[in-house]
């Protein structure tokens, strides 16, 4: 298993893919906690407050969804570009190769969550310190432990969806529609009951504090419910394509 | 050496059959040429080979041991199918992750970039080669474990004519040195110059199989002999 994980990792290194969602994800994580923190929106919460410094501090839902796409071109995109014949053909046994591109995946997401996490709270301390509010009124570790939970299972909920649509446009734009249209677009207001426990409401619940997760399942719930969804979903997508033939 | 074997291959996609009970062989030390016309079986037979697919019945074997079953499968056969390559990984890139996988040095991957002429394009994306340069790519690629078999389909597709020089020259001292080569292709004319044996696949059951020279005689050649073959409906068998 260590050596399919590396191999993931090298194809990982040696194409654009990951470095670039890597960058956009580091420079937009970067932007959008100075624009939240720096630009005053009217009627928002004070500066500085629980509210303000959640919002502040949101780029959980931008991990995870550049490691939602990432899960995805690890799978469909040796489909897409018919690598995944030479990956069977170094090793036949195809749920070790779908379990390695499943831990990787996993491991990054968890990287990606956490160091971009950091950095956007290292950026938030200096700005809000420079405007003299030295404490944040969050709770840090619950914040960066979500951030890194939320990314690692929506990578692995990429993998799954690579694996079950084999297309990466299908995949991405799928995922997209779910989450931004169905579940947060109509879902949380219409149906905010049933929303909560959904992957986004629960990915919510696990990256937010203050008003925003009020009425929201508990962290340690939506931890639970987040982790239900992404092996519920890799358990589709086993069942289904591992069987299937590689073209 | 191993021996390939195709025993009682059946494979049905649906209600179509594409194989039908399907037996054939190819031997080591041999360059055993795999033909049929456009969809007789053979690129599903190969895939059934290298454990791509499986089969409804029947078994395709390496030395009696499936593709799948094989500890290190690719230091046992390399294989050119339809394979693709990473448009944006370099050719370099893409051999060392195929050296990674054989769990060989990456040395000798370069080595093989050099010896199939890519030394020059190693650090270019395969996107931008010729369909000639990928054939070549994936041959190298075939051969980083240092296999004793090759299952190649359609490997000359693409190259120019030296290509296609060097290609029957490697297949066939490859073959001499005591490996087992087993090709399909659709080029007959440069299939009987390479090929020690041929085994013909028609709507999925054998046609014909044994040594070139038994069924191509002084007379004929291969062009009519498989025109002939695949429009009979008897079927010979000829291998002993």
């Amino acid at each position: 298993m260590r050596t399919l994980v590396s191999l993931e990792l090298y194809k990982l290194r040696t194409t654009p893919a990951a470095w670039v969602s890597l960058g956009i994800t580091l420079v937009l994580g970067m932007a959008s906690v100075a624009a939240n923190a720096l630009v005053p929106s009217p009627g928002g919460p004070a500066f500085g407050s629980t509210d303000h410094v959640n919002h502040t501090l949101s780029v959980s839902a931008l991990t995870s969804m550049v490691m939602l796409a990432i899960g995805v071109l690890v799978v469909a995109g040796e489909y897409r570009h018919r690598t995944i014949m030479q990956t069977f053909l170094g090793e036949p046994r195809r749920a070790r190769v779908l379990a390695a591109k499943a831990v990787t995946v996993l491991g990054l997401g968890a990287l990606l969550g956490a160091g971009t996490f950091g950095i956007a709270y290292a950026e938030a301390v200096i700005i809000y310190g420079a405007r003299g509010v030295h404490s944040l009124p969050i709770d840090v570790a619950q914040l960066w432990i979500g951030a890194t939970v939320a990314s690692a299972l929506y990578g692995l909920v990429g993998v799954a969806l690579g694996a079950l649509t084999r297309n990466t446009v299908a995949a991405i734009v799928g995922a997209i529609t779910w989450v931004m249209i169905i579940e947060v677009g109509i879902l949380a207001s219409a149906l905010p009951e049933v929303a909560q426990w959904l992957p986004a409401g629960a990915a919510i619940a696990l990256t937010s504090v203050g008003t925003a997760a009020h009425g929201m399942l508990s962290p340690t719930t939506a931890a639970l419910v987040l982790t239900g969804w992404a092996l519920l979903i890799s358990g589709v997508a086993a069942r289904f394509s591992l069987t299937r033939e590689a073209h | 050496m191993p021996t390939l074997s195709f025993h009682q291959l059946t494979k049905h996609y649906g209600p179509v059959t594409v194989l039908d009970g399907f037996t054939a062989t190819a031997l080591p030390g041999r360059v055993t040429a795999f033909l049929g016309v456009n969809g007789a079986g053979k690129t599903t037979s190969m895939r059934i080979m290298l454990g791509l697919a499986d089969p409804t019945s029947g078994e395709a074997t390496i030395d009696g041991v499936r593709y799948a079953d094989l500890p290190h499968p690719t230091r046992v056969v390399g294989a050119v199918l339809d394979q693709g390559f990473h448009p944006n990984r370099s050719a370099r890139n893409h051999i060392r992750l195929t050296a990674r996988q054989a769990g060989v040095p990456t040395d000798t991957a370069d080595d093989l970039l050099h010896r199939f002429g890519l030394g020059a394009a190693a650090g270019r994306r395969v996107g931008g080669f010729s369909l000639g340069m990928r054939q070549r790519l994936a041959l190298a690629s075939a051969l980083v474990g240092d296999p004793s078999v090759l299952v190649l389909d359609e490997p000359l597709n693409g190259l120019d004519p030296d290509g296609i020089r060097e290609m029957r020259r490697f297949l066939r001292s490859f073959a001499d040195a005591g490996g087992t080569v087993f090709l399909s292709s659709h080029l007959l004319s440069e299939v009987a110059a390479v090929a020690d044996d041929l085994v013909v696949i028609h709507r999925g059951t054998l046609a014909a199989a044994g040594p070139v020279r038994d069924i191509v005689t002084d007379d004929t050649d291969l062009e009519s002999v498989f025109h002939d073959l695949i429009h009979s409906t008897d079927t010979q068998e000829v291998w002993s």
